[in-house]
């Protein structure tokens, strides 16, 4: 399954697939500091798909634009292993930190908060009524060690 | 219930990595028919 079905998949019907296509579109046509991305490959076939980089015009702000895995296979590990090699891959690059900008929508997101929490990311800042009435946009934040 | 161990990271739609070239070659394609 490609990776951008697999993005459209987890987003579909919500108001956030059209950003996180666009994200995957730009990492995948011209990977570079601000977007790049990793598919998760198990038995031959992708299982979920990462777009990070860092802020445009930033030193060290990592940015987490999405995470998505496949339905059968998510609680499998797979989008730990998506973050934790972006994590690896920024660190090396000299990011102090990653950040997600999530909307706090358990509705059209359910387990995202605990999904990142699992990984260390704390709310760093929201933004309440961002995406719509009672729909914040979080700031999800996870120390790089230096 | 984690077999991350058993889970590849390849890069999507990058072919400067060597060792994945073809994984990425792959990758790439599976995007361009998407």
């Amino acid at each position: 399954v490609p990776a951008a079905a697999i993005v459209a998949a987890a987003l579909r019907g919500t108001p956030y697939a059209a950003g996180a296509r666009e994200a995957l579109e730009r990492a995948a046509r011209a990977p570079g500091d601000e977007a790049r991305a990793l598919g998760a490959v198990r038995d031959g076939a992708i299982e979920g798909v990462v777009v990070y980089g860092t802020f445009a015009g930033s030193r060290g702000a990592g940015r987490l634009h999405v995470v998505a895995v496949s339905g059968p296979s998510r609680r499998t590990g797979a989008g730990r292993a998506l973050v934790k090699g972006a994590l690896l891959h920024l660190s090396e690059a000299g990011a102090r930190f990653l950040l997600a900008e999530l909307p706090d929508d358990t509705g059209a997101l359910p387990g995202a908060r605990e999904f990142l929490a699992t990984l260390g990311f704390r709310e760093e800042s929201r933004v309440e009524d961002f995406f719509r009435d009672g729909i914040a946009l979080s700031f999800q934040r996870r120390e790089i060690a230096g | 219930m984690h077999d991350g161990e058993k889970i590849a990271l390849l890069p999507v739609g990058e072919s400067s990595y060597p060792r994945v070239s073809h994984a990425a070659a792959w990758a790439t394609a599976a995007w361009e028919t998407a």
